[in-house]
């Protein structure tokens, strides 16, 4: 691996209940923020009990080089995440990382490089960022968001959620200059319908966009079914359960179409990839989405 | 000063502290958290001849004080293993043990002869307990002649230490630790992971996709050290104990049950640091209860 592993025991400087269940949680991890890049993910732990025994996977929502600090944001869904919920500021918490690969960033003047052949996009040129989020998948695309937007290209966000009192953080993302649309299932703000409605129906032709989609998979699914219509390149952030996070166990593959690596190996249709570690974020062609 | 050296079964480790097969990848992904170096051995995960892309996920489910896992093997194969991942362990200078599965008695002698060519290899650690694949794993481990039959064609192949990894599974493991060491065992290790599932009740369906996995961590230390305890005082070859071990004083536990040595497994996941801190923890209850050689615990609890 690239960047160097911290294991670290970082403060809570802020943690602030944004929604019944959704929190937002700042950490000091100077270390970590300097190196972290968008789209990777840490690993932490509360205490060190047996019990809950695993470490939970949290992506970066906000990375802050300059003060040092990362910021999470989550929504209770089981044991570890309410126990996060009730760290007070001061105390500290077990973290390890960054980890796994991140987004493909742009280069200077919004060029995003696509060093892979075969695929049909033109490479080099400038393209506009398109991100799609799935509830909590928003997280990881505002570090991502924030790299953009000082290559000058803002772009775009599709934010699907349940209802309109769920929405987190759009200040945030308005701060950055990003267009927003929202799509809600009870119809309360936006469109009515999925974020996945939500990109059917955005006109995008002749504006070049790389397509950046974090959620959970059937949506992944069907946002890269409309990105490989439309010849759009498309990254996707993968969510699987995960015991190590660092590549030694293996407990959290997904089927991905690699490169062969080894010459004399027949050839195969697909390996398991360790989403920790090959991933969480995949160029969405790579992944085997059937099955 | 504490001397923390043990002697596995011809195989001499600088402390006894190792990690358990599956549990800490090829060392790699532990090398940033942890100098592989001051390890004991690293124990890397289960080889197979040919390469196994393994079981679909989900592959892992958390339960009270421990996991849940259905890996089935995943591996690149014993030949990529050598040529790809074995150098830079062999640089770092600690020892490795590698973890061998066959899908017949033959290929487990094939696996060993591999092993006994490659000089990077220190030990073999001969795993007849996978829960988790359909054909040959565990099966070889349930019984004292398939296990025998196993260690013996192992033992035909290779001059290096032999540890025969044996499988909780079983009505009585001294019956198989008898019949291991009889073939030519010159370690065992013990536990591997007990047979387990977890049902998530919103789908009604079980959590694991290969429905049954191998429960590990804390929520097993009691089961892993009474068999421990119960094969040390069945036969005379050492034993490398694991099955649970979170802390430096659980360690010392297997120690005093009868193992020479033990294996960090689910521990590293919940601190990636898990083995150093059990090294230290371990040399640090020696300094304090005046112990100068830490092989004296070995079965202190007889």
């Amino acid at each position: 691996m690239k960047t160097p592993l911290l294991l670290t025991a970082a403060p809570v400087i802020e943690h602030e209940q944004l929604k019944p269940d959704v929190y937002r949680l700042v950490l000091a991890a100077p270390s970590i923020a300097r190196q972290a890049l968008p789209g990777q993910f840490i690993q932490v732990r509360v205490n060190n009990l047996a019990e809950p025994l695993l470490p939970r996977p949290f992506s970066l929502a906000r990375i802050s080089a300059d003060q040092g600090t990362i910021t999470l944001l989550y929504r209770i869904v089981g044991r570890g995440t309410r126990l996060l919920a009730g760290v007070p500021t001061g105390q500290t918490v077990q973290l390890w990382g960054p980890l796994g690969q991140g987004w493909a960033l742009p280069a200077a003047g919004g060029i995003l490089s696509r060093q892979r052949a075969g695929w049909p996009y033109p490479p080099d040129r400038a393209v506009m960022p398109v991100y799609v989020a799935g509830g909590m998948g928003i997280a990881p695309l505002l570090p991502l968001a924030v790299e953009w937007y000082r290559q000058g290209q803002p772009g775009l966000l599709l934010y699907g959620v349940r209802s309109g009192d769920q929405l987190a953080l759009l200040g945030q993302w308005e701060e950055l200059g990003v267009k927003v649309r929202i799509a809600t299932e009870d119809g309360s703000v936006g469109i009515r319908g999925t974020v996945i409605d939500l990109l059917a129906a955005t006109c995008l032709t002749g504006r070049h966009p790389v397509i950046y989609a974090c959620g959970p998979w059937p949506l992944l699914k069907a946002i890269h079914q409309i990105a490989r219509g439309n010849y759009w390149p498309c990254q996707v952030s993968l969510e699987e359960r995960m015991a190590c996070g660092v590549g030694a166990c293996l407990g959290c593959v997904c089927r991905g179409k690699i490169p062969q690596v080894d010459p004399i190996a027949e050839p195969v249709p697909w390996r398991h990839v360790r989403v920790c570690r090959e991933g969480p974020v995949f160029w969405s062609d790579e992944v085997v989405w059937d099955g | 000063m504490v001397d923390l050296q043990v002697n596995l079964g011809g195989l001499v480790l600088k402390n006894p502290v190792t990690t358990a097969s599956g549990t800490f990848g090829f060392g790699e992904e532990y090398a940033a958290f942890v100098d592989l170096n001051r390890l004991g051995a690293v124990t890397v995960k289960g080889l197979t001849l040919e390469p196994r892309e393994g079981n679909p996920a989900p592959r892992v489910a958390e339960t009270p004080a421990g996991m849940l896992n259905a890996i089935g093997l995943q591996n690149p194969g014993i030949y990529r293993f050598i040529r790809e991942y074995l150098p830079s362990l062999v640089t770092d200078g600690v020892p490795v043990i590698v973890n061998i599965n066959g899908y017949s008695v033959e290929e487990y002698g094939l696996l060993a002869a591999i092993c006994e060519a490659t000089a990077g290899v220190a030990a073999l650690e001969v795993n007849i307990s996978c829960p988790n694949v359909r054909q040959g794993g565990m099966q070889f481990g349930l019984s004292p002649q398939s296990a025998a039959a196993v260690t013996q064609e192992v033992r035909r192949h290779t001059r290096k230490p032999v540890i025969v990894k044996l499988s909780p599974n079983v009505t009585d493991i001294t019956e198989i630790a008898r019949a291991v060491t009889a073939a030519g065992a010159d370690a065992v290790s013990l536990i591997n992971t007990l047979l387990g599932m977890a049902i998530d009740v919103g789908s009604r369906r079980p959590v694991l996709a290969n429905v049954f996995g191998g429960l590990s961590g804390p929520a097993v230390k009691p089961v892993a050290l009474r068999m421990v305890y119960q094969v040390y005082q069945a036969v005379k070859v050492p034993i490398l104990g694991m099955g649970g071990i979170y802390t430096a004083g659980d360690a010392v536990e297997f120690m005093m049950a009868g193992a020479t040595a033990v294996a960090v497994g689910t521990a590293n996941f919940a601190n990636p640091r898990a083995t150093l801190d059990i090294l230290e923890g371990m040399a640090g209850f020696c300094l304090q209860e005046g112990i100068t050689g830490i092989s004296e615990l070995t079965g202190a609890a007889h």
